[in-house]
């Protein structure tokens, strides 16, 4: 049975181990120490993969530029990010199979006509499009965001590519909203081999916004 | 709590003056309450909300895009930060500051949030944020079990119920990944004996349940929530009622295991407490089933009746039982329910004071009960002292 006092001593474990053994609290004190540094490393190698992965992404990746439209100018500017929407935002629902959901995870084949990226076709990881892997074509990986329309094959499916915003310095998005909504904004977005993508920066009014790598 | 203390001593020094305790058993029952830990003491609360604030100019440094700073320098203040809180929290907890170790361990969780969000900012990620605050609640669950750290593992709760708030949200469906990991969060609660803890794992678990019926069946599904409330009712009084015999029963083996069981699972405090929690659920589907749905006369006279009858077997239960919680909770939720009827269903000043002088009559025999039953355990008490 629990008494009250080993209750005690279990529930000081939160707080430092008072009421143990001098020797055993130091060695409990160590230990925590020891965890905490394991935590804060674990923590920074979090950032760190998450910093590393962008940066071979955004270098290493095959890029190409994308025309931005116009969202609803309402809704374009949030906050200190501005919202970018592409012609492949929006997937006509029948080009993809009846049992697509919200969420799940499209890959859509890209290919240059008329110096524009165009939406050649479209499939799932499991069934990829067969237009991905014509000469010169990219594939770009992107998730269901909602359907337009309840009955397939009727509307289309909003697709989130993880390239939809574009932060700014606070106070500066209102010149790339004006800009986006008269389409003179170009996103140069990097793809790795499996469609992942990244935003590497944008050409607003003809003038190229890209950052430098970090190192 | 030294709210308490303080009463607890003018107490003390009264039935001193009455006679009923020795002087020097008061000094010693007054030794051992100040010997008793007095939490983290107001410091300690200064420190933690210290720390939240300290969290909070990170959050709003790393929003506000600063250009005149590198990205790399921006990383480093990020990182110098993290690093910087954890090994304050080390040198804290040797020197057994432990509350002031607390708040540089959530100003450290503090960093890897805003790096999570610098990291998203700088590349223009516009992932899937649940995702991201997914990642942060996991850095403080295992921040807070590695260094047994309350607050961090309160943090990890708070985002955790941010993260399937904001999952719902989204896909408009029920999150039941969430279940594994709220079942987790109160395992380590109750392991570690930490019952605020365990509190907020039992609002996250009713937030929880109450959302299923926005989110079901087209947002009509309050009465799976309602039946979920009332079957976690049953479990919860069932315990109660098992966790007392148990402490009555006689010293056989079977007896003595049982104990052993259901005092590791908290006996019947934390029935008590799962019982609270099961009353608010309950309450909150039968309210939307009555008020939210377009529901039929008949069918709203019975179930408002339902519920308070049910309100009032909670109230007789915790005044049987001496729970005050489960009392004001029954008082809460009858008041509630009695405006809401007359809200819905009352449209003239003659009907309202019908109205409530039926409501005002139900109550006042409540209150005879109650007292009646007061007295009869005090009668218990005296035949059995």
């Amino acid at each position: 049975m629990t008494t009250s006092k080993s209750r005690a001593v279990t529930g000081a474990h939160a707080i430092g181990n008072r009421g143990a053994s001098p020797r055993f609290a130091k060695f409990v004190r160590q230990r925590r120490i020891a965890l905490l540094a394991a935590a804060a490393l674990a923590q920074a190698c979090v950032l760190g993969w998450m910093v590393w992965e962008r940066e071979t992404l955004l270098s290493q990746g095959r890029e190409i530029a994308l025309d931005v439209v116009p969202v609803d100018p309402r809704s374009l500017f949030r906050g200190d990010y501005v919202i970018l929407s592409y012609e492949m935002s929006r997937i006509p629902a029948a080009t993809l199979p009846q049992d697509i959901r919200t969420g799940d995870r499209v890959l859509i084949a890209l290919a240059q006509r008329d110096g524009a990226w165009v939406v050649t076709g479209a499939g799932t990881p499991a069934k990829p499009p067969a237009a991905a892997s014509a000469p010169g074509a990219v594939s770009i990986a992107g998730h269901v965001q909602h359907r337009t329309h309840d009955a397939w094959p009727s509307g289309n499916l909003v697709v989130r590519y993880g390239i939809e915003s574009f932060f700014v310095p606070e106070g500066t998005g209102k010149e790339i909203e004006g800009n986006v909504a008269a389409r003179k904004v170009i996103a140069h977005v990097a793809l790795r081999r499996d469609g992942t993508a990244a935003l590497k920066g944008l050409t607003v009014d003809g003038v190229r916004m890209e950052m430098p790598p970090l190192f | 709590m030294w709210i308490a203390r303080r009463q607890f001593g003018d107490d003390l020094a009264r039935w001193q003056a009455a006679g009923w305790v020795t002087e020097e058993g008061s000094r010693r029952i007054q030794a051992e309450i100040d010997g008793r830990g007095r939490g983290p003491g107001f410091a300690g609360v200064l420190a933690i909300l210290g720390a939240v604030l300290l969290g909070f100019a990170l959050m709003s440094f790393v929003a506000a895009n600063w250009q005149e700073m590198s990205r790399l320098v921006r990383l480093g203040i990020i990182f110098a930060g993290l690093f910087g809180s954890y090994a304050a929290a080390g040198v804290l907890f040797a020197r057994q500051y432990d509350a002031f170790g607390h708040a540089a361990v959530l100003a450290g969780l503090s960093a890897f949030g805003a790096g999570i969000m610098l990291i998203a900012q700088i590349y223009h990620i516009d992932g899937h944020l649940p995702d991201a605050v997914f990642t942060w609640a996991l850095g403080a669950l295992a921040t807070g079990l590695v260094s047994g750290s309350p607050p961090a593992l309160a943090a990890a709760a708070v985002l955790l119920g941010l993260w399937t708030a904001w999952e719902t949200g989204i896909a408009h469906t029920a999150h039941y990944a969430f279940l594994p990991i709220l079942a987790a969060l109160a395992l380590t609660f109750h392991l570690q004996r930490w019952r605020p803890g365990l509190h907020l794992t039992g609002a996250l678990a009713t937030g929880w349940v109450v959302k299923l019926g926005y989110v079901l069946d087209g947002g009509h599904a309050h009465g799976i929530v309602a039946a979920i409330g009332l079957a976690a009712c049953a479990v919860a009084v069932g315990w109660m009622v098992l966790a007392r015999r148990a402490g009555r029963a006689g010293r056989g083996e079977f007896e003595i295991r049982a104990q052993q069981a259901l005092a590791w699972a908290g006996g019947e405090d934390i029935a008590a407490s799962v019982l609270g929690y099961a009353i608010a659920t309950a309450f909150a589907g039968l309210f939307a089933l009555q008020f939210l749905e377009k529901t039929q006369t008949g069918v709203l006279v019975g179930l408002a009746a339902l519920t308070l009858l049910a309100l009032v077997a909670a109230i007789i239960f915790g005044l049987v039982g001496g729970r005050r919680g489960i009392v004001w909770l029954g008082y809460v939720g009858f008041s509630v329910e009695i405006l809401a009827v007359y809200f819905k269903t009352v449209g003239t000043l003659l009907g309202s004071s019908v109205f409530f002088l039926i409501a005002g009559l139900i109550v006042i025999a409540l209150a005879g009960l109650a007292w009646r039953l007061h007295r009869a355990e005090d009668g218990l008490r005296g035949g059995v002292a």
